[in-house]
């Protein structure tokens, strides 16, 4: 788990050993400002996973929007529990799984589905691009 | 012939769900053509995802007015029972979303693919579902008559549909189904089946104490799937299911939970046994979890849709058994 900025970026699996510490981290960097939890590197994520972004969505101040980029395997389980469709909450699935959470909107084959939000001009830049 | 109107339930009074027995092609000339008329002279769009069979009785009967209704790929609406539960619900959100009223006409493409020898009767598992909708597609305003076939499904299955459809259709008309049961009645009703015993050797077997045994036992299925020639977002979903299975057994019942997993037919199957036996709630996994909180009950709605059928027994207060199982078919025929 690694804040860089206004993004969150988790790494590994998310079932319920870690659930506990990986739900209290997202809620409170949420509530520091996180608005992006970058999921891009998680290759195993379960109920216990979406329960704990959506902790982070209940963590938000009020209007705001949190953004999950989510690996394949996140976004299988937020498909199948019809995540999709929450409120205060974008699914934007990586392209790359390498290097997708950095990449400028205007770049990214799904930007569409983010166009409802501003573009962020503070997406921290090389480090977390080569991960 | 009059007594379709005279019920008061047409299909534009919004959700109904009808059972129509077939028993031969007579059946869909009297009684299901003019259904379809009656909704084509009244603009109301007719779904219709029917066998091969059906269709061209259908067209038979209808000549180019057959075009006028939509037709869907059985394949693409029946894979994993729970997609196909859901793939519905999904449809018919997003038609009352767009503002639009449509009959679907579906005929359940799901057999008992490996005949006599097959591990879970499929069929009897996908009426669960079928009472379920009841409950989970009356909020889309949209009448759905099923069509099943008796020269297909035994008596028992035939009399099962009557359960869980309120109305049927025949050539007499609309009428409600004297012996339908609730989504809750009928669930109830079928929980207290035992599973057969699971073979003496089994591939994996494997005892969870804690949380932190999860993370080995997806090693040990992923390859074991991969070993069976499963593919890897086949697997993934193997993983996943029983995962959740797995977490609730040691969360909601109690630890140690034994996971132990075998092939039969070309279907792989793992059962998690927990040590406490609490009863589940029939409706478990049935119902679509929220979205808008971050409560839990999302384990076993993941299990019962990622897996084809799932079958369940308590013996009260020794063990709550959980069996997934994942015919290799269904399996990959549809990723969701």
């Amino acid at each position: 788990m690694r804040r860089e900025g206004h993004v969150l970026r988790l790494v590994g699996e998310i079932d319920d050993a870690n659930a506990a510490r990986v739900t209290e981290r997202v809620v409170a960097d949420v509530r520091a400002g996180v608005d992006r939890i970058d999921l891009s590197g998680v290759h195993y994520c379960g109920a216990a996973g979406i329960r704990a972004v959506l902790a982070g969505r209940d963590a938000l101040p009020p209007g705001a929007v949190l953004e999950l980029i989510c690996s394949p395997a996140v976004s299988r389980a937020v498909w199948v529990c019809g995540v999709t469709s929450a409120p205060d909450l974008t699914v934007t699935p990586a392209t790359d799984p390498r290097r997708p959470a950095a990449v400028p909107p205007a770049a990214m084959p799904s930007a569409a589905a983010r166009s409802a939000g501003p573009p962020s001009p503070t997406i921290p830049s090389a480090p977390e691009d080569r991960r | 012939m009059t007594s379709r109107s005279d019920t008061g339930c047409r299909p534009r009074d919004g959700f109904v769900h009808t059972a129509l027995i077939i028993d031969s092609d007579d059946t869909v000339r009297s009684a299901l053509i003019p259904v379809v008329r009656d909704a084509l002279d009244r603009q109301l769009p007719v779904f219709m995802v029917v066998s091969d069979h059906i269709e061209r009785v259908v067209r038979a009967e209808l000549g180019t007015l057959g075009d006028a209704l939509e037709w869907g790929e059985p394949s693409a609406f029946y894979p994993r029972m729970g997609f196909a539960y859901e793939g519905f619900r999904r449809y018919l959100a997003a038609q009352h979303a767009a503002g639009r009223r449509v009959h679907v006409i579906a005929e359940p493409n799901v057999t008992n693919d490996t005949g006599p020898a097959s591990p879970v009767d499929r069929v009897s598992a996908y009426l669960a579902y079928e009472a379920m909708c009841n409950e989970a597609y009356a909020p889309y305003g949209c009448p759905v008559t099923c069509l099943w076939d008796s020269r297909r499904h035994p008596g028992l299955i035939i009399d099962g549909v009557r359960r869980v459809h309120g109305h049927e259709l025949t050539a007499a008309g609309l009428t409600p189904n004297g012996g339908y049961r609730t989504p809750q009645e009928y669930l109830a009703g079928i929980t207290d089946i035992p599973l057969p015993s699971p073979p003496a050797q089994v591939d994996l077997h494997l005892r969870l104490v804690d949380a932190d045994g999860l993370r080995p036992m997806r090693t040990a299925l992923g390859a074991w799937a991969q070993r069976c020639g499963f593919a890897q977002t086949a697997t993934a979903d193997i993983i996943l299911a029983v995962t959740e299975v797995a977490t609730n057994g040691l969360v909601h019942g109690a630890p140690p939970v034994q996971i132990r997993a075998w092939r039969q037919n070309g279907t792989l199957i793992v059962q998690a046994d927990d040590s406490r036996g609490r009863e589940l709630s029939p409706l478990v996994g049935y119902r679509r979890p929220s979205s808008t909180t971050a409560e839990g009950g999302r384990g076993m709605w993941l299990a019962r849709q990622l897996a084809d059928t799932v079958t369940v027994h308590t013996l009260p207060g020794r063990t709550t058994s959980v069996r997934l199982h994942f015919p290799y078919d269904v399996t990959h025929r549809d990723q969701g």
